[in-house]
């Protein structure tokens, strides 16, 4: 690579206002329920065709960056997770702008994807061979124990009862195998709907259980019935860019949140089929486990930015670390670089282990285009930030008007049938009774996400073992994940016995 | 309708009776078919029956809020009735949705804005008016100009 830097760094100078319009596009496109990397990648991809391989490439890295912190956005302010690995932002975005800290959050997300992504670009240049190598040792069982990892993980803290968290999780994983069964062509549990046949989609069950939920007791609590009218403080110009500048402060000073992050996003990126969902929702486990004290630990779920720093630099390293397989193996990790593989084959180029080799300066250029996109990233991210922002100060009713439309049409663009808009909403009631009697619908989502991963690794594992499910617990990586799966869920629950006996003792 | 009263969360709920409800249902039609296809079916039913049945006994011994299944039983109404808003809301956007198939997603939301603006008391008639107007506006130029999603149109515009 070092030979070629003479080429590379002239090539993304030329390049800077691309990536800057690349980033851009993608805040915006992550923004939007339904309009993830992989729609805009193809939307924008007949335009590429007539451009330059290398300004094509560096385009669509770039987007790929600015996609994950639009995600973030609706996340925090309005319930509304553009991207499915937004969910876990949600989580602590969505109540710190319920406490009018909605401009710090936002500011937590913004500092924490740009270092994600800055930090995950230069691991990747520097060891990308290294990285898609140790990601082969992650064979079926490996998989199948991470995917089991995350959805106990989030189950024992996305609520307050650990049993209904598991519930909700066990749930997911049942709700989103749904469909023709992959092996055998099945169809189980559809109604008979032919629209379900491939299966739960993933965009109306998260418009349903996070946005029409929301709506609904939007429209409870304003109509006087239960719980508090959220109020609105009106905030200045100057105090929502203070906000934001908070809260990229509270991420700079949390390196030791975002570097984990970081690791854990580049490395769960290169696994093929494990993806950013994972990623999140196990940085943000390891951030609960890392806690400095029990009373940090209580704020988990009701607010605590820390979350937001875990879940954005780990998503972002992960869209750096998808990138890694992708290109030096030919194995796309993730739907958006499935489509990116796709742009790359279209423009003549051979990817696989002989890309690295053969088109050195334009794979390296794509790697490059991370760090730039993402130092751009922290400029345009304020603007939209600062712009989003303002929906804090809209009055709850317009807010609840506009997510209902708004949502339901990001439901319809997923595939483009009224029928998922209508499975939307049947959602959003099962989510809105979810949260009433405390069953964390985040668990239940990341059931979803991760079944056919769980279920397509757990027979590959089977019949790599012959049938005996001995193989899940006897290699050297699926041995190490169970332990720190069952270390992490008594360190948990030792630390929650801890927070609330001082609790009893205070009172 | 009555102000509602905040009740202690019920310990077990609705959530676990619909979900094996149709775990049941998604094992009814697995049924006979192949290990693999029934075997995971089987295994996601364990696991939840399990749960359910740790939740079920410990809403039990703990005397379920001090709700016992009677009293469970008898309040349903008087819950559902305290959610009505909720319910009514998600009434209205089945409703919706369903506008959007017969008159297009255009007029259907121009029809939904001020409506939900009204129930959700969003201020005086002008106010609702200006804002239906200024949002359908907005629906419009970002949804079917901009993104170009190709939403359900009205019979007169096919």
């Amino acid at each position: 690579m070092l030979a070629n830097l003479s080429e590379i760094l002239p090539l993304l100078l030329i390049n800077l206002p691309l990536i800057a319009i690349g980033v851009a596009i993608g805040v915006v496109a992550g923004a939007l329920p339904g309009f993830g990397a992989s729609n805009t990648l193809i939307i924008l991809f007949p335009l590429t065709l007539h451009m330059d391989v290398n300004a094509a490439l560096i385009l669509m890295t770039a987007l790929f960056v600015g996609v994950r912190f639009g995600g973030a956005m609706p996340a925090i302010l309005i319930n509304v997770p553009g991207t499915a690995s937004g969910a876990v932002t949600a989580l602590e975005g969505f109540p710190m702008s319920k406490l009018g800290l909605g401009g710090m959050a936002l500011g937590v997300a913004l500092a924490a994807s740009a270092i994600g992504s800055f930090a995950s670009g230069l691991i990747a240049i520097t060891a990308a061979p290294a990285i898609a190598r140790a990601a082969l040792e992650f064979g079926a069982p490996e998989i199948f124990a991470l995917a089991l990892f995350s959805i106990v993980m989030v189950g024992q803290i996305a609520g307050e009862d650990r049993i209904k968290g598991w519930f909700a999780g066990a749930a997911g994983l049942l709700i989103g195998s749904v469909g023709v069964d992959p092996m055998w062509g099945t169809e189980r549990g559809t109604f008979g709907f032919i629209e379900l046949f491939d299966g739960i989609p993933v965009i109306p069950a998260l418009v349903g259980l996070y946005a029409v939920a929301e709506v609904m007791e939007i429209a409870q609590r304003q109509r006087g019935d239960i719980g508090h009218v959220v109020a609105i403080t009106k905030l200045a110009i100057s105090e929502r860019a203070r906000g934001i500048l908070e809260g990229a402060r509270f991420a700079l000073k949390r390196p030791a949140d975002l570097l984990r992050s970081t690791a854990i996003g580049s490395l769960i990126g290169a696994l093929p089929g494990a993806g950013a969902n994972i990623a999140s929702f196990l940085s943000y486990q390891q951030a609960v486990t890392f806690s400095p004290d029990a009373e940090d630990q209580a704020k988990f779920g009701k607010g605590n930015p820390r979350g937001i720093v875990a879940s954005e630099s780990a998503d972002n390293a992960c869209a750096s670390g998808a990138l890694v397989p992708m290109m030096s193996l030919g194995i796309p990790g993730s739907s958006s670089t499935a489509v990116l593989l796709l742009v790359m084959t279209a423009h003549g180029l051979n990817v696989g282990p002989r890309l690295f080799a053969e088109h050195t300066v334009t794979a390296y250029a794509m790697l490059g285009a991370i760090p730039i996109a993402a130092i751009l990233l922290l400029f345009l991210g304020f603007a939209a930030s600062f712009v989003a922002s303002s929906l804090t100060q809209i009055p709850q009713p317009i807010i609840a008007a506009v997510i209902a439309v708004f949502a339901l049409a990001g439901a319809y663009a997923a595939r483009y049938l009224m029928f998922d808009v209508y499975l939307a909403v049947a959602f959003g009631c099962l989510g809105y009774i979810m949260r009433r009697e405390g069953y964390p619908p985040q668990a239940m989502l990341i059931g979803i996400i991760l079944a056919p991963v769980v279920e397509a690794n757990f027979f590959i594992g089977l019949r790599q073992g012959f049938g005996s499910p001995a193989i899940f617990f006897t290699r050297p990586v699926a041995i190490a994940i169970w332990v720190v799966m069952l270390a992490s869920i008594v360190y948990i629950a030792r630390k929650k016995k801890v927070a609330q006996l001082r609790d009893t003792e205070a009172r | 309708m009555q102000p509602v009263k905040e009740t202690k969360p019920t310990r077990f709920g609705i959530t676990p009776i619909l979900v094996l409800g149709y775990c049941l249902y998604y094992l009814s039609d697995v049924l006979g078919s192949r290990f693999e296809t029934q075997g995971y079916g089987a295994l996601c039913a364990t696991i939840l029956g399990v749960l359910a049945a740790a939740l079920a006994f410990r809403a039990l011994r703990k005397g379920n809020a001090g709700v016992d299944l009677r009293t469970w039983f008898r309040t349903r109404s008087t819950v559902l009735w305290s959610h009505s808003s909720a319910i009514i809301f998600a009434g209205a956007l089945v409703f919706y949705i369903w506008g959007q198939s017969q008159i297009g997603f255009l007029w259907a939301t121009a029809v939904v804005f001020p409506a939900i603006l009204i129930f959700l008391r969003a201020g005086t008639p002008p106010r609702i008016i200006l804002l239906s107007l200024l949002l359908t506006a907005l629906a419009w130029l970002f949804l079917l100009e901009l993104l170009n999603v190709p939403l359900p149109r009205s019979p007169w515009e096919r």
